[in-house]
C-alpha cells in the first residue's frame, strides 16, 4: 500500500506516474482517491476496501495543469513528501510563518512559470504550495512604487494622467513616508 | 498570463453558465444515483470527477475575471476606484439547489416498504452528496465560504445542501410514517427478545428488519441534524425530535403493556426479578447500540419509569419475602440463588433512588424479624434450654448471614449498614429468650416490664468465660469459638453495664482459681473491650488484673521475708499464695464471719499482715475467709500407703486440724471423735457454715456419724447434723481409688441451710488465704 502508484495525465496528455502519497499532496487528488475511489454504494457495508487499490491502475487526468508545471509542482511535493504543514484552518500560524527556504529557491523561476504554478496549487487544492508562490509574489510588491511595480510584472498603465493624480491624492495618507 | 487548457465539453466562452450547467446536469444523475431503480451503481470514475472539478473551476475562474473586468468598467465612470473581488458560482449553486428538489421530489419507493425505500436511497443519496462535495470543491472553497462569511448562513457546503434538500423533500414530507415504520422494527426486536425468553407468542415476521436498515435509518436521522450557523457542530435536533421523543412515548407504553401482562401474571414470582433486570440488559446491549448514545440515558429512565417505580410495592413485597426466606436453610444454591436475586433487586430499585430509604427500612424490619425466629426455633429446638455458645453463634449467624447479604447485595451502601445495625441491636437484645415477657407481650407493649434486663450480656458473659476458661474438656466445644464473636454481639447491647459486670464475676472467679487459659488472651479480650467502648469502661477489669499480678510479687516479697526468720520452716510457714484485691473492683463483698483462724496458720497470719502494713501503712486488710483453700496431707492411709492430698476450704482444713488436735490431746475418749458442737467451738465457726463444709466429708466418708446417730451418708438422713451433740468420727485408716481428693469443690451452704431449715449462709472456701485490702 505504501508504494501504491497513481498516474497523473497533464493537460498535453503526458502521464506521470507518482506514489499515492505524494499525490495526496493535493487536497483535490487526496479527497477522490480516499473517499471516493472505494466508496461502495452495494448494501453490503462490509465491502473489501481495499480491492481497487491493490488491482487496478488509478489514472486522473489533471486538465488543467500543463506538462512543465506538472512536473515543477510534483518536484515540490516530492521534496515536501515528509514535510508536516500547519493545520488548513489554522490561519495565523500560517501567515505568520516566512517563507519556506526551499520553496524560495524552488520558486525562482521566470514569472510565467511561477503563476502557473501558484495556478496549479489553487486547481489542485495544494495550500501550503499556494501559499509560498503567493507570499513571493507580495514580495516583489512590497515597498515598490507603482511604476516599479507595473514594470515588474509588465502592466499597462491603463489609468489618465488626471485618474492617477486623482487616486494619488484619495490615497496620499497611507504614503509610507 | 498563459491561458489554462479547458475539457473539451466547455469551449464554448458565450453561454458559460449554461453550458457548464448543462455538463454537469448532464452528470447528475449519475453521480446521484438513477431514479428507477434499485440496482446500485458505480462509484464516480475519475476522468468523470476531475472533467467536473474543472468545469466549475474554469467557470469560476473566468467568471470572476469576468465580471472583475466587467464591474471595472463599470466603476470607473463614477468613483474611479479599484473594484473589488467578486466571487462566482452563486448561478452553479442555485441550479444545483433547483436540480436537487426536482429530482428528490421525484424519488419514491419501488416497491417496496418506506422504511427499506427510505434506508436504500439515503445509502445512494448520500455516497453521491459527498461526490458533489468533492467535484464542487473549489465552490465550496471560495464562493461558499465568502458567502458564509459574509453572513449567508442560508448558503451552505455542497453535501449540507445536499443533505438539506433531503430532509425538506423527502424526509419532512414522510417523516410520521418513516418514524412509525422504525420504532416498529425496534419493537420488533424487543417482540423477539421476549419470544426467545418464552415470554410472548412469536411475532408477526413482516416486521423483521435487518440491524443495519434500523442503523442506516437512525444514521440518516442523526446527519440530518444540521445547524446552519456551525456546520461542524454535532447536532441532534432532527433525531430528537422527530423520533427520540416518540420512541420514548412507545417504549414506556410497550413496557407498561409487557408488564402488566407478563409480570403480574407471574404475580409474585421470582423470576420477576430477573425478567426485570433482563430486560434492562437487553436493552442496554441490544436496542442501544442501533441508536445514538444521546438515547441511552432518556431510555433508561423510560424503563424505571414503567418498570421500576410502577412496580415498587410489589418490589418491595419481593424483597421482604426474599429476605425472610428460611433463612435456615443450609442449601448452597438456594442461598446464593437468594443473594443473586436480592442484590438484581437492589440494583433495580437503585435506579430509582428515592426508593432505597423504604427499601432499606424493609431490610431493617426483615432482619430483626428472622433474627427473633431464629431464636425462637433454637429454643423449640432445645426445649426451651439453650447453652451460652448455641444462643451466641445463633445471634452471629443471623448477624453474619445479613452482614454478607448487605456487602453482596447492597454493595455496603451505608443505609443499609445503618439498617442491619439497628436490627441487629433489636433482635441481640430483644427475643423470646432475651427478654421473654416483653416478647410474651408482644411488639406493642414494650413498656410492660420495661425494666426487664435482657440476658443477652449476661449470656455473652458466658460465651467469654467459656472461650478463656482452661478445662481438658472444654477444647473441642471452644474450637470454632472467636474473640471477635464476643465483639461483635458486644457492639450491639444495649445494657453494656450488665455485661461488665457479669464479665467481671466471671474474670474473678477465672484469676482466683488460676483458670484463665492465657494472660495474653485475656488481654486481648479486654483490649478489644477497651477498643469499642472506652478506658472507663474496662477500669475495673483492668485493675484487677493488675491485683492479680501485684500479689504475684507480693507473694514472691513475703516468701523472701520469711525465709529471714531464724524458727523458719514449712511447718511454721505453709506456702502461701496471697491475693490482695481492691474491694470497689472485685465481685466480692466483706461480710463479717465468725472464725478462728487455725493456730497452724496463725504465722502466716500475722508475718503476712505485718509485711503488708509496712509497705502501705494505712491500709486495712480484711481477710476473705470463705473464700480461702488450700492443699492438706493427710497421713492416714493404710500403713504402707502413700499420704492423701485434699484440697480444702479453709473451713474443712480448720474442722480437719480439730482432729488433728484431738489426737495429740489426752483427755479425749477416742482421738478420731468429735461432736458437733465441739468443732463449732474450736473453729469459731457456725453450725450451718460448719455443715457446709462438712458435707463433702460425709459424702467422700472421710467423716463418719457415730453409729449411735446412724451411718447414712444418704442426704435425706443428714437431717439428723441438726443436733449439735451428734458425733463424727474421722476415718482411719481411710480408704479412697485417688490419693487427691478435692473436697472444696464439693461444699454445699444450700444443702446446709436446706438441713437447718435457714437462709443463713454464706459462700465457698479455700485455703489460700484470702484477703482484701481496703483503705
Amino acid at each position: 500500500m505504501a508504494e501504491q502508484k497513481v498516474t497523473l495525465v497533464s493537460g498535453e496528455g503526458e502521464k506521470f506516474e507518482v506514489e499515492r502519497v505524494i499525490a495526496e499532496r493535493s487536497l483535490l487528488l487526496k479527497n477522490f482517491l480516499s473517499n471516493m475511489l472505494n466508496s461502495n454504494i452495494d448494501d453490503d457495508d462490509t465491502a473489501d476496501a481495499n480491492k481497487n487499490e491493490s488491482e487496478e491502475e488509478i489514472v486522473i487526468p489533471v486538465p488543467n495543469v500543463r506538462s512543465s508545471v506538472l512536473e515543477k509542482v510534483i518536484q515540490w511535493a516530492e521534496h515536501h513528501k515528509d514535510s508536516k504543514f500547519p493545520d488548513d484552518d489554522d490561519d495565523d500560524s500560517r501567515k505568520s510563518a516566512p517563507i519556506d527556504s526551499w520553496d524560495r529557491e524552488f520558486l525562482k523561476v521566470d514569472q510565467e512559470m511561477m503563476y502557473e504554478i501558484i495556478l496549479a496549487a489553487n486547481y489542485l487544492n495544494i495550500k501550503p504550495l499556494l501559499d509560498s508562490g503567493c507570499r513571493v509574489v507580495a514580495e516583489m510588491i512590497r515597498g515598490r512604487t507603482p511604476e516599479e511595480i507595473r514594470k515588474t510584472f509588465n502592466i499597462v498603465n491603463d489609468f489618465t494622467p488626471e485618474e492617477e493624480a486623482a487616486i494619488k491624492r484619495e490615497n496620499e495618507w497611507a504614503e509610507d513616508r | 498570463m498563459a491561458e489554462v487548457s479547458a475539457p473539451s465539453t466547455m469551449q464554448n466562452d458565450m453561454e458559460p453558465l449554461e453550458t457548464t450547467w448543462s455538463f454537469i446536469e448532464s452528470n447528475l444523475e449519475t453521480i446521484l444515483g438513477p431514479i428507477d431503480t434499485k440496482e446500485a451503481t458505480k462509484a464516480l470514475p475519475s476522468q468523470l470527477y476531475m472533467d467536473i472539478y474543472t468545469v466549475i473551476y474554469n467557470y469560476c475562474v473566468n467568471r470572476s475575471r469576468f465580471s472583475q473586468r466587467q464591474q471595472q468598467q463599470l466603476q470607473q465612470g463614477e468613483s474611479g476606484a479599484g473594484g473589488s473581488t467578486v466571487l462566482s458560482g452563486g448561478d452553479l449553486y442555485f441550479k444545483l439547489k433547483d436540480y436537487l428538489k426536482s429530482y428528490l421530489v421525484q424519488l419514491k419507493p419501488l416497491d417496496e416498504d418506506y422504511l427499506t425505500f427510505y434506508c436504500r436511497a439515503w445509502k445512494r443519496y448520500l455516497v453521491g452528496a459527498k461526490t458533489l462535495h468533492y467535484a464542487f470543491d473549489y465552490m465550496n472553497r471560495y464562493w461558499v465560504q465568502k458567502e458564509r462569511s459574509d453572513g449567508r448562513r442560508d448558503i451552505l457546503n455542497i453535501y449540507n445542501l445536499c443533505l438539506v434538500c433531503w430532509k425538506t423533500y423527502i424526509f419532512d414530507n414522510n417523516s410520521e410514517q418513516l418514524v412509525d415504520e422504525l420504532i416498529k422494527a425496534i419493537e420488533y426486536k424487543r417482540d423477539l427478545y421476549a419470544y426467545s425468553h418464552n415470554l410472548q407468542a412469536c411475532p408477526a415476521d413482516a416486521e423483521n428488519r435487518t440491524e443495519s436498515l434500523i442503523k442506516t435509518c437512525v444514521e440518516s436521522l442523526i446527519k440530518l441534524g444540521i445547524d446552519q450557523h456551525d456546520l461542524k457542530k454535532v447536532n441532534l435536533s432532527c433525531y430528537v425530535s422527530n423520533f427520540e421523543d416518540k420512541f420514548l412515548e412507545y417504549t414506556k407504553e410497550y413496557y407498561r403493556k409487557f408488564s402488566d401482562k407478563v409480570l403480574l401474571q407471574n404475580d409474585l414470582n421470582d423470576d420477576f426479578v430477573t425478567i426485570l433486570q433482563d430486560i434492562y440488559d437487553f436493552e442496554n446491549a441490544s436496542i442501544v447500540k442501533l441508536l445514538d448514545d444521546h438515547t441511552k440515558q432518556p431510555l433508561n429512565k423510560a424503563l424505571d419509569e414503567v418498570l421500576v417505580w410502577a412496580n415498587k410495592d410489589v418490589m418491595y413485597e419481593n424483597l421482604e419475602k426474599l429476605l425472610i426466606l428460611d433463612s435456615n436453610d443450609n442449601d448452597d444454591a438456594a442461598t446464593q440463588r437468594q443473594v443473586k436475586l436480592i442484590a438484581t433487586l437492589y440494583k433495580l430499585m437503585k435506579r430509582e433512588a428515592s426508593l432505597v430509604p423504604k427499601m432499606a427500612s424493609v431490610f431493617e424490619h426483615s432482619v430483626q424479624t428472622v433474627g427473633v425466629a431464629n431464636v425462637r426455633r433454637l429454643l423449640k429446638q432445645n426445649n426451651m434450654s439453650i447453652t451460652p455458645k448455641q444462643y451466641i453463634k445463633n445471634l452471629i449467624a443471623t448477624h453474619a448471614k445479613f452482614l454478607q447479604i448487605t456487602e453482596q447485595c447492597f454493595g455496603n451502601d451505608s443505609m443499609f449498614i445503618k439498617a442491619l445495625d439497628y436490627a441487629s441491636r433489636g433482635f441481640i437484645n430483644s427475643n423470646d429468650f432475651a427478654t421473654p415477657s416483653k416478647m410474651d407481650a408482644g411488639e406493642n407493649s414494650s413498656n410492660i416490664n420495661g425494666d426487664e434486663i435482657s440476658k443477652t450480656p449476661e449470656m455473652l458473659a458466658k460465651y467469654s468465660d467459656l472461650l478463656l476458661k482452661k478445662s481438658a474438656k472444654n477444647e473441642q466445644l471452644v474450637e470454632d469459638m472467636k474473640v471477635s464473636d464476643i465483639m461483635i454481639i458486644f457492639s450491639f447491647l444495649n445494657e453494656k453495664d450488665e455485661f461488665e459486670t457479669q464479665y467481671r464475676r466471671l474474670f474473678a472467679k477465672r484469676l482466683i482459681h488460676g483458670t484463665s487459659i492465657s494472660d495474653a488472651k485475656e488481654e486481648e479480650v479486654i483490649k478489644n473491650l477497651q477498643k469499642e467502648n472506652s478506658m472507663e469502661y474496662t477500669g475495673k477489669i483492668t485493675k484487677m488484673f493488675q491485683d492479680i499480678k501485684l500479689s504475684k510479687s507480693l507473694e514472691i516479697e513475703f516468701e523472701n521475708a520469711i525465709q529471714l526468720d531464724s524458727e523458719f520452716s514449712r511447718n511454721k510457714y505453709p506456702k502461701f499464695e496471697p491475693f490482695v484485691l481492691a474491694e470497689t473492683m472485685w465481685p466480692y463483698s466483706y461480710n463479717k464471719i465468725d472464725f478462728k483462724l487455725p493456730k497452724e496458720l496463725e504465722p502466716t497470719y500475722n508475718g503476712f499482715e505485718k509485711l503488708y502494713s509496712s509497705k502501705h501503712s494505712g491500709r486495712i486488710l480484711k481477710w476473705l475467709w470463705p473464700l480461702s483453700r488450700g492443699e492438706m496431707e493427710a497421713a492416714i492411709a493404710k500403713p504402707g500407703k502413700p499420704n492423701f492430698i485434699f484440697t480444702l476450704s479453709l473451713f474443712q482444713m480448720s474442722i480437719l486440724l480439730q482432729f488433728n488436735t484431738n489426737l495429740g490431746e489426752s483427755q479425749s475418749h477416742q482421738s478420731n471423735e468429735n461432736t458437733l458442737q465441739n468443732l463449732c467451738e474450736k473453729t469459731g465457726l457456725s453450725q450451718i457454715d460448719l455443715l457446709g463444709h462438712l458435707i463433702p466429708f460425709i459424702k467422700g466418708k472421710l467423716i463418719t456419724l457415730h453409729p449411735g446417730f446412724g451411718s447414712a451418708t444418704a442426704l435425706h438422713d443428714l437431717t439428723v447434723l441438726r443436733d449439735p451433740n451428734v458425733v463424727l468420727k474421722l476415718s482411719t485408716p481411710y480408704k479412697a481409688l485417688k490419693t487427691h481428693i478435692n473436697f472444696a469443690n464439693g461444699v454445699r451452704p444450700d444443702i446446709a441451710s436446706n438441713i437447718m431449715q435457714s437462709n443463713d449462709f454464706n459462700a465457698q472456701s479455700s485455703f489460700k488465704p484470702e484477703s482484701a485490702t481496703d483503705h
